[in-house]
């Protein structure tokens, strides 16, 4: 029983070719549709499928080409639907014939309730490698790099007849040169001494692990082991990779390291000010942090909602919001809570300990106690390969850069303003500076907004690093009293020089002893140096 | 005067505070006194993500049993506690639950740890323990339902299947895990495992992290470096839970792993975990779990519907559109128990157990779940998911039919 539809298209076929056109229309067509055939098979060999879709993508037709590319993009989104009559289509709205993309009509879709095809890890790597195929013979050049890139990676897997069909295409030298070296690559298999040498020098110019790996590999080869010549251009390529990986390595743990130490500083900033300057033992100071991760959340939402087309600056809209939503909390709780417990630090301990409490519950009935949702900003996302071995992350570099622009402000503000003078004044000699006419309340309830505020700010960089959730705050509270205790309060270079120590050491530890072990080593470490020095590293000179 | 008025406020304050963590009662109408059933799951700390799905999804059960009339001509109540995220007070609420409030059964916990913390209690007071979660096994208590699978019937069939050609013939394991007794059971195992199947020692990696670490920059660049030395396919054997999930997740996408470079099998991985997160990059990554939430079933349908309207009726934050299997595992228990108290005529410890042993249920997932006579393990059917591009899992596997459990791993022994 012929499918009348199949029926029609080959009457279309017939009548068509008789006038000498569409020929190769219908039998793309015709390609088409067998392609889909085997892979949607039970029992069929779905490699063989995708490599009959992948021979339309590379082909000249420019139209068999998009089907193709949109077919493997199915697959891959899982949204490939065979249907029960041998038939597939394409899940999306409204849904598309697979064959035609043409879209279906509601009575087509209803017919089928198949569930649709979930490719296995194999198969996406073959997809990955089927769409960078394609990729190659794309008219955008950036399509064709990224396409290289992939080439470069898959390079074992990929089918060498079309790499250097799509080499003789390429126009760019850039994307040819690097689809040269992926296929010199090859070259390490190959019996021909020269293609050898050149591969070993391919594999060379760009070390990483899995190069060193590769090379160590066909070093151990008896082929190689015999002839010197190449024994010992590879063990020179190696020894090459290594040098490159060791400093990569290094650059990675400093690296780091300095973005621990960015986290750190960012969330002790605040304490210093409220607890280094003010005396003040503040528990709820977590809490601050994750109200300004909330409030940037709120901006999040708002930008999404009002603005789409500036999303991608939430981030910089959040830190003036934060900062001002949790000055005005802090100047609140001052205002209610603190001022009447100053230089009484077992009860402000525990009142703030009931404000931190309270904080969550609050945040947690208002929002719930999930995580909640942040779509990084676009410039946030990936990272960069800086050197060999050393892969920067750009969300990291964000919060390091951020840090330390925070602290030079801070410090600028404590340091040259007349409110850092009179906050300076207020706390190291509180009645003296009364004598001489400052608001010594008004003073301590700006300093306290002023610590809160930069805890909100830590809060917006941590929406990028870390979970936002109610109790997101305990976790750091902790760290940060570390830090300013270390540091000795007061001291706001002792700040950035205590979480630049506890984060290099933590992260220098970690990779040889594990996660745990470093931060087991941190407190010991803490523990010894505040035996010795009880006022921390720097030590504020007062008269008090 | 002053500092009155102040510690006053403080003090409401507090009493606001602590008045959402007192037990809220669900009181119904119904003959008799209302029998009541324990729900012990954190609603803050670094747990309640989970958990708090899981008191929502007891208290729905609770009330569509209650609508059908409740058990023996009695409604049913939940008494909720918060045990905060804290181990030790996991202990002290399940023994307030017994004796002060005199639940019939208890339903909770999520990580090993708690459920260790309760199990002297409901052993030395004779009560009973639900336990919804997959967990490393090695246990086996008179005093505990375990309504999930362990390992032996999740994650070693998973591990075959990323072994097998179709799975990408892994051939190294890096063991990634929080630093307390599931994870480390769990690799324990995995280790004894490999060893029959002639892995060598160097083609493992263990590693831990403290509970609550969202810093992965170091594990992720260690995973890359382990994943190129030579040996063969490289995957990731996850098993850090709570807020650790998204953090490595997130970290492992910035630094350009993908799924088709080194799989990731998270072993605690479930949907509420990946709402946070852009899961297009993360698309492969694995799970295993006795349900998932995209399987095709009229039960399916109507549990999923149930949540939804329970959600929205209810103005609950937690989405609507998702389900997790611990969820279904805290739906099938108190079914299950219901249905043992039914048959049992009695809400005692002692003939409730005997009545559940082979009491049996239809699972959302589709499956005739089946309670295990001695053990008093379920039996489930086991899926392998993997990540999709809406933040949810798509089923790459299924076991044919329900799997018998096997509570004590023979693996163990062999690390």
């Amino acid at each position: 029983m012929i499918h009348p539809r199949h029926f029609l298209l080959a009457i279309a076929c017939f009548v068509l070719a008789s006038i000498g056109f569409a020929q190769i229309a219908c039998a793309a067509t015709a390609n088409r549709a067998s392609a889909i055939v085997s892979f949607c098979a039970s029992d069929g060999d779905k490699a063989a499928a995708l490599a009959q879709i992948v021979a339309l993508g590379v082909s000249a037709d420019v139209p068999e080409r998009a089907w193709s590319r949109r077919m493997i993009d199915a697959i891959r989104d899982g949204a490939l639907v065979c249907t029960a009559d041998g038939h597939a289509l394409i899940q999306a709205s409204p849904p598309l014939d697979a064959s035609s993309l043409r879209p279906l009509g509601s009575s087509d879709t209803a017919a089928s309730g198949a569930s649709p095809y979930v490719p296995s890890i194999v198969m996406m790597r073959r997809l990955a490698v089927a769409s960078a195929e394609i990729d190659m013979f794309a008219p955008q050049s950036e399509t064709r790099a990224a396409a290289a890139r992939q080439v470069d990676k898959f390079f074992a897997l990929l089918d060498p007849a079309i790499v250097s069909r799509a080499i003789r295409h390429e126009s760019d030298p850039q994307i040819a040169a690097a689809l040269t070296v992926a296929m010199a690559k090859r070259g390490l298999t190959s019996e021909v001494k020269a293609d050898r040498l050149a591969a070993v020098k391919a594999v060379a110019e760009v070390p990483s692990e899995t190069a060193h790996t590769t090379l160590a590999d066909f070093a151990a080869q008896e082929s190689v082991k015999r002839d010197p010549e190449l024994r010992q251009a590879v063990e020179h390529a190696i020894r090459g990779i290594d040098t490159s990986l060791a400093f990569g390595k290094a650059f990675s743990i400093l690296f780091s390291g300095l973005s621990y130490a960015g986290v750190l500083l960012l969330t002790a900033l605040g304490l210093s000010i409220v607890f280094g300057l003010m005396g003040v033992i503040n528990l709820a100071h977590g809490e601050f942090i994750m109200i300004g991760a909330y409030s940037t959340y709120l901006v999040e939402r708002f930008m999404q909602a009002q603005l789409p087309a500036f999303f991608d600056a939430y981030i910089f809209v959040a830190i003036p919001v934060a900062f001002v939503i949790c000055a005005a909390c802090g100047m609140l709780l001052e205002f209610l809570v603190i001022r009447f417990l100053y230089r009484r630090p077992l009860e402000t301990l525990l009142a703030t300990w009931a404000v931190s409490i309270a904080l969550i519950k609050l945040v947690q009935l208002l929002f719930g106690s999930q995580n909640v949702e942040f779509v990084t900003p676009g410039f946030l996302n990936g990272g960069m390969q800086v050197s060999p071995g050393f892969f920067v992350t750009y969300n990291r570099v964000f919060a390091i850069a951020l840090a330390l622009l925070i602290f030079l402000a801070t410090f600028s503000i404590v340091r040259f303003t007349k409110l850092g003078l009179l906050m300076r004044a207020t706390t190291q000699l509180r009645d003296m500076a009364r004598c001489l006419g400052v608001a010594a309340e008004r003073v301590d309830r700006i300093a306290f907004g002023f610590g809160a505020g930069l805890a909100g700010l830590a809060g917006v960089v941590l929406t990028q690093i870390a979970s936002v959730n109610p109790s997101m705050g305990t976790g750091f509270v902790v760290d940060s009293f570390m830090v300013v205790v270390l540091g000795g309060a007061g001291s706001l270079a002792g700040t950035v020089v205590s979480s630049l120590a506890l984060g290099e050491i933590n992260q220098f530890i970690e990779p040889f002893y594990g996660a745990v072990a470093a931060k087991v080593a941190v407190l010991l470490l803490i523990v010894l140096i505040i035996q010795k020095r009880p006022q921390g590293l720097f030590a504020l000179k007062t008269r008090t | 005067m002053k500092r009155r008025t102040f510690l006053s406020a403080v003090g409401s304050g507090l009493v606001t505070a602590a008045g959402t963590a007192l037990p809220r009662t669900a009181l119904a109408a119904g003959g008799g006194e209302p029998i009541k059933l324990g729900l012990l799951f954190s609603q803050s700390g670094t747990m309640a993500n989970g958990e708090s799905l899981l008191k929502d999804t007891a208290l729905m059960t609770i009330d569509q049993i209650n609508a059908k009339g409740g058990v023996l001509g009695r409604q049913l109540q939940g008494v909720v506690v918060d045990p905060a995220s804290d181990w030790p007070m996991y202990a002290q609420l399940s023994k307030q639950l017994i004796l002060r409030d005199k639940c019939a059964a208890l339903f909770g916990c999520w990580t090993s740890v708690s459920r260790k913390s309760v199990l002297p209690v409901v052993e030395a007071q004779d009560s009973l323990l639900f336990y919804p979660l997959h967990f490393e096994g090695e246990e086996q208590s008179k005093n505990v339902v375990y309504l999930n699978s362990p390992p032996s019937s999740s994650v070693l069939p998973a591990v075959d299947y990323l072994m097998s050609a179709q799975g990408g013939e892994a051939k190294r394991f890096y063991m990634i895990g929080s630093d307390y007794v599931w994870p480390r059971t769990i690799n324990k195992m995995l280790k004894g495992y490999l060893k029959t199947k002639n892995i060598p020692d160097s083609a493992w990696r263990e590693r831990y992290v403290p509970f609550g670490q969202s810093n992965f920059q170091t594990i992720v660049r260690e995973i890359k470096e382990f994943a190129a030395q030579p040996g063969g396919q490289a995957i990731v054997v996850m098993t850090v839970v709570g807020d650790s999930i998204p953090a490595m997740f997130k970290e492992a996408v910035n630094q350009g792993i993908r799924a088709t470079d080194i799989p990731i099998l998270g072993l605690d991985v479930v949907d509420s975990d990946l709402e946070g997160l852009d899961t297009k990059p993360l698309v492969g990554h694995l799970s295993c779990w006795c349900y998932f939430q995209n399987v095709d079933t009229p039960q399916n349908r109507q549990f999923k519907s149930d949540w939804k309207n329970y959600v929205s009726a209810h103005g609950l934050k937690h989405r609507p559109d998702m389900v997790i299997d611990p969820m279904v595992s805290t739906y099938l228990g108190i079914n299950l128990w219901a249905q043992a108290v039914t048959k049992a005529k009695s809400t005692g410890t002692e003939p409730v157990r005997h009545a559940l042993a082979g009491q049996s249920m239809i699972d959302p997932a589709g499956y005739k779940v089946s309670m295990d006579a001695s053990s008093q393990y379920l039996w489930r059917g086991d899926m392998i998911g993997s990540i999709n591009a809406n933040q949810g899992f798509d089923i790459l596997w299924k076991s044919k039919d329900i799997v018998k459990p096997v509570p004590f791993s023979p693996f163990i022994g062999k690390a």
